[in-house]
């Protein structure tokens, strides 16, 4: 094992670890916070139970857009969207949404995570499943079936990035990850029509 | 935990970059702002990331860096923060500087502050906010694992140059915790 660090190494992974511990604490106070108002509102004998109702739902809404995932991704889309631009700024104009496919998956995988994708597959109706065979937030995981749950939210920033990077090549898209054996990953982008 | 079972083996790792680092923590600098509202308030919760993150740091440094010997003074701590640490994990030189006459107490000056090199922090914020503060937790959480107790904080610091103080205090004994006998 090469132990001697040649070059700067980013505690990248240290500083991922933090962000989720702090949305997933900052999650679990907003659900005891909702618990707590719902209780109120229960013990308020002023209120009509439909018009309760009524808030529930809307209410539900605005923290589900609390959700840690949805926070993570949102971080990741903002990095993602910055850092294509850094990559891309000296190469030829891209063009058609293969090209761009492309350059994602070697330019800038190799440059963000570190290597190329092992995969790439579409069906030409706007999917594409792009496959890394050991995805670096993961390679320090335990290899095989034992983590697949937990490694889901680790996930979630890389899916924002790659949303973010696409984004702002022109590809409006929905980016979601599956795990089915640690440290393999595929990662599925659907292509948004443009309105 | 279910990381660091083992050590990846590639160089792979390594190679990103230090943008991803720098612009990651740039986003999570402004959630917290959104989130917290409050300046002094950001600055404590980069501060307790940082510390966990030193916590963890420490043993790294260590499993990588297997020709560093047990300080026996603060001299040599300032040595190994400076030349090593700072320089492996953020990729910048520092200098130590300012020793108190006690000897417990210096200056770590960074060359360069690779976590702030997109950012602009606004005037209406530069008064409160330390923007590098992890740093400052980092260095202290890596400390303790190594019995030392420290105090840390951000002297200065703009996009050129971070200056952060660093104060011993104690050196930690090992105890078992209170009613574990």
């Amino acid at each position: 094992m090469n132990s001697l660090v040649s070059g700067p190494y980013f505690p990248f992974e240290f500083l991922h670890a933090e962000i989720i511990r702090y949305e997933k604490q900052r999650e679990k106070e907003q659900i005891d916070k909702r618990k707590s108002w719902i209780e109120q509102m229960r013990n308020n004998p002023q209120m009509e139970v439909s018009l309760l109702d009524e808030q529930l739902k809307s209410v539900k809404q605005v923290f589900i857009q609390g959700n840690a995932e949805t926070r993570l991704e949102a971080l990741g889309y903002r990095v993602g969207f910055v850092l294509v631009e850094k990559i891309a700024k000296d190469l030829p104009r891209l063009i058609t949404e293969l090209e761009r496919m492309k350059f994602l998956c070697k330019e800038f995988w190799t440059a963000v995570f570190g290597k190329q994708v092992d995969n790439l597959r579409t069906n030409h109706q706007g999917i594409y499943v792009v496959q890394d065979n050991k995805f670096f937030i993961l390679a320090g995981f335990a290899e095989g079936k034992q983590y697949v749950e937990e490694s889901a939210i680790y996930l979630a920033f890389p899916c924002g990035i790659i949303r973010g990077a696409l984004y702002n090549l022109g590809i409006t898209s929905l980016v979601t990850s599956s795990v089915e054996n640690v440290p393999a990953v595929r990662f599925h982008v659907h292509m948004q029509q443009k309105s | 935990m279910s990381k660091q079972t083992k050590f990846p083996m590639g160089i792979d790792s390594k190679k990103i970059s230090g943008e991803l680092f720098a612009l990651t923590y740039g986003a999570l600098v402004a959630e917290l702002l959104r989130d917290l509202e409050n300046p002094l308030a950001v600055n404590r919760q980069l501060d307790k990331m940082g510390y966990n993150i030193g916590l963890r740091l420490a043993d790294d440094l260590l499993a990588k860096n297997s020709q560093i010997q047990r300080c026996t003074d603060m001299h040599q701590v300032a040595d190994v923060l400076a030349k090593i640490a700072v320089r492996s994990y953020l990729g910048v030189t520092a200098q130590v500087s300012n020793w108190n006459s006690r000897n417990d107490e210096f200056s770590l000056v960074l060359d360069a502050n690779p976590l702030a090199e997109f950012v602009e922090v606004p005037p209406e914020l530069a008064q409160d906010l330390r923007y590098s503060q992890i740093l400052c937790g980092a260095i202290r959480g890596a400390l303790e694992m190594m019995h030392m107790e420290v105090q840390t904080f951000i002297v200065q610091e703009h996009s050129q140059s971070v200056e952060i103080r660093v104060k011993f205090i104690r050196i930690l004994q090992e105890s078992v915790p209170p009613g574990d006998d």
